[in-house]
């Protein structure tokens, strides 16, 4: 389990929790009986008492309970050498969320602010090297673990409640999800696993042939996968993605039964070409694109502890016609 | 065979033009029947169309010639229609000279649509031939895509009208795999023609235990009076799954109301998905999410082969039209993740794909015609018994 898909899987299960869906039912009903509504997702919040911004993985608050719920997951553990200090502070200010700072600075409805508690997640070997970080307000703050299990989770209760007593007697059962779902954030802003990168570069790739654009950048790229969210990543992490797609493009672009589609081009500023084989201009270019992408999946990312990448029955031939029989 | 006009100036004149058709085919199958099958009918098409808005009405032909080009076969050229503005504005004729056959012609109406997506494609040529350049068309032009009405939509446009036959289709042999293909003989093909009787049986056939699980509705047959009480203005009506209207009668008014009636259900449909549908982050949600995946139930019928699922359905090809990336979700055979572009327009979608259920994501971008494409074929494909809800269990079709 890599840090992406811990914080991504708890982000997307938050998300389903308080939006409800079929794969979180009947826990995310409980939630949403309660009002509960999505607030935030890494957006930075000023705390006044720590005077500096932070930034919760996410935030969802109800009017109906007037309460906030800030969450942070992390897969750090406080006990050992290299452990961030920052990540005790980071929950401290948490903890230090004023009604002020959420609803008046941060423009939280009324109600839906009045209290707020906090949610702290972490891995099941490090609940205990977290037990000091909310011993002073476990009346607000509610420590649990995450582990991953086939296409799901479990979060286990370990300590502490919530001011909404209702939504922590929720959250104190226990949420056995066997399903995440996983589309609502497709890739984290912090960490981003490479097989995940690979399909959206990918994707994109078949969405400039499809629209007829035919020269890219890996900046294009970079903007392609994160969207709007491309500006907040800063110029550090914006670096990281252009070369991580110039990596993987290159990637592509040697394999032998790739090269056709992409082709580096002589430009300084538009680095790629992607174009349909001339002579190959149907859709069935297309559909031997997929199952060459799709190849090229299986032999990059596929093994025994990481995803699989099935190939070979991609490429079938269409049944007949019944009114050409 | 009624001559296809090559020139009308206004909407008015092909209407009239059409109303005379309309009549002379009503009463000579009345009269004469049984009906010449080649014979010239009046032909309506809904259509939708990723419009982009173009500077002035040369630049709009030139962008229609290019969007309506049929591609060329694997022993032919490409076929590039004759566009013809008329004099009024977003009201085009195009005809296309294709396989040495009479030229086919259509007229189009871009502009009656407020968002000139939904487009109204009125002609009497060939009717096998136009089927086969817009499924062309559909299948290759990613700003070209058929309507497709769902089954519900279908009988509740049929319940308007008294009842005058269906026609049921459905061919299951996409998702058998290899071996069981050779002989197989999945699929079926009925149509049935008459008056209330055959309500009688359809009903049976839907409570048949050999069928009821297979029966979807494809075409259905009404009359249709815009006004009951003046019963001598109606439309005999033909409205088949994927937006094609097949009329006789004595009012092309009539007819014309009830296509109006249909694209006002199926846009506002369309739109209201992509309102609600649309997962947004970041700043166009204030650092929210909007949006919820819309919810495909297999609960009656389980996916017994993801992976052969994924790979009919996410291939690119037609009716789909989904192009996707398949990946095992960790651990477990349980389920899938798709990473999938819309051919028909470039956007992104994610799926998940789990034996009784698929999550479908649409983002920014996408649209909601992706959405009824993808339930109105697994209908047809893959079982009738396939629901289509929101989050909060409400039916979407």
């Amino acid at each position: 389990m890599n840090k992406d898909s811990f914080n991504l899987m708890l982000t997307n299960l938050a998300i389903g929790l308080v939006k409800g869906h079929p794969y979180l039912r009947p826990t995310s009903k409980k939630v949403k009986a309660l009002g509960y509504r999505l607030f935030c997702v890494e957006r930075s919040l000023f705390c006044a008492a720590a005077n500096s911004s932070k930034m919760p993985e996410l935030v969802f608050y109800s009017p109906k309970q007037d309460h906030a719920v800030i969450c942070e997951w992390t897969k750090v553990s406080l006990e050992t050498d290299d452990s961030d200090p920052r990540k005790v502070q980071q929950i401290q200010s948490f903890l230090s969320y004023s009604k002020e700072d959420l609803v008046d600075r941060a423009g939280m409805p009324i109600p839906g602010g009045a209290q707020n508690s906090v949610w702290l997640i972490v891995t099941p070997e490090n609940l205990a090297s977290f037990e000091g970080s909310i011993t002073e307000a476990l009346e607000r703050a509610m420590l649990c673990s995450f582990q991953i299990s086939g296409d799901g989770g479990c979060v286990s209760y370990h300590q502490g409640t919530f001011q909404d007593e209702k939504l922590a007697d929720i959250f104190k059962d226990g949420i056995s999800a066997s399903r995440i779902p996983m589309g609502f954030i497709p890739i984290s802003l912090d960490h981003f696993s490479q097989h995940k990168f690979a399909e959206l570069l990918i994707q994109q790739i078949v969405t400039y042939i499809v629209k007829h654009t035919t020269e890219f950048s890996n900046e294009n790229i970079g903007q392609a996968i994160f969207g709007e969210q491309w500006p907040l990543l800063g110029k550090e992490k914006q670096k990281g993605v252009r070369q991580h797609a110039a990596k993987t493009l290159k990637q592509l672009a040697q394999k032998p039964y790739l090269q056709e589609w992409l082709t580096r081009t002589e430009s300084q500023d538009l680095t790629w070409r992607v174009a349909i084989p001339k002579g190959k201009e149907s859709p069935a270019s297309l559909i031997k694109l997929q199952s060459r992408a799709q190849k090229y999946m299986h032999e990059k990312f596929s093994g025994p502890n990481s995803p699989t990448y099935q190939y070979d029955l991609f490429d079938q031939p269409e049944p007949v016609d019944v009114e050409s029989e | 065979m009624a001559k296809s006009p090559t020139f009308v100036k206004d909407r008015q004149e092909l209407f009239i033009l059409l109303d005379a058709v309309m009549n002379k085919t009503y009463f000579q199958v009345r009269d004469f029947a049984p009906f010449e099958p080649d014979h010239a009918q009046v032909k309506t098409y809904l259509l939708e169309f990723d419009w982009e808005r173009q500077k002035n009405v040369k630049e709009e032909i030139a962008f229609l010639a290019t969007s309506l080009t049929i591609p060329p076969s694997r022993t032919g050229k490409s076929c590039v229609p004759r566009i013809t503005q008329t004099s009024e504005i977003g009201f085009y004729c195009v005809q296309w000279e294709w396989r040495n056959d009479t030229p086919i012609i259509v007229f189009l109406d871009s502009a009656t649509d407020q968002k000139r997506r939904f487009w109204i494609a009125y002609s009497l040529s060939d009717a096998k031939t136009l089927d086969i350049i817009f499924d062309r068309l559909a299948m290759n032009q990613p700003a070209f895509d058929r309507v497709w009405f769902w089954p519900k939509l279908l009988s509740d446009t049929q319940s308007r009208g008294d009842f005058r036959g269906i026609g049921i289709d459905y061919d299951y042999r996409r998702f058998e795999l290899n071996s069981q293909r050779p002989d197989s003989t999945d699929y079926l093909k009925m149509q049935i023609r008459g008056g209330s009787h055959t309500q009688l049986i359809y009903q049976q056939l839907q409570e048949s235990s050999a069928f009821s699980q297979q029966i979807v509705l494809a075409k259905v047959g009404l009359k249709y009076w815009v006004d009951r009480d003046d019963l001598s203005n109606f439309a005999v009506e033909e409205i088949k799954y994927n937006g094609k209207f097949t009329t006789k009668g004595t009012s092309f008014a009539d007819h014309q109301s009830l296509v109006i009636d249909m694209r006002a259900t199926y846009a506002n449909k369309i739109r209201s998905i992509e309102a609600n549908h649309t997962i947004m982050t970041s700043n166009a949600s204030n650092y929210g999410v909007d949006g919820d995946p819309v919810i495909f139930s297999f609960e009656k019928r389980p996916i017994e082969d993801l992976d052969h699922f994924c790979s009919v359905v996410f291939s690119g090809r037609m009716p789909f039209r989904l192009w996707g990336l398949s990946r095992r979700a960790a651990g477990t055979d349980d389920g899938r993740q798709i990473t999938a572009v819309d051919l028909h327009t470039g956007s992104k979608l994610f799926f998940e794909v789990f034996p009784d259920m698929v999550s479908m994501y649409l983002y920014p971008g996408a649209c909601g015609n992706t959405v009824a494409r993808f339930f109105t074929n697994i209908q047809q494909t893959f079982s009738r018994q396939v629901t289509c809800e929101d989050t909060n269990e409400q039916r979407l079709f």
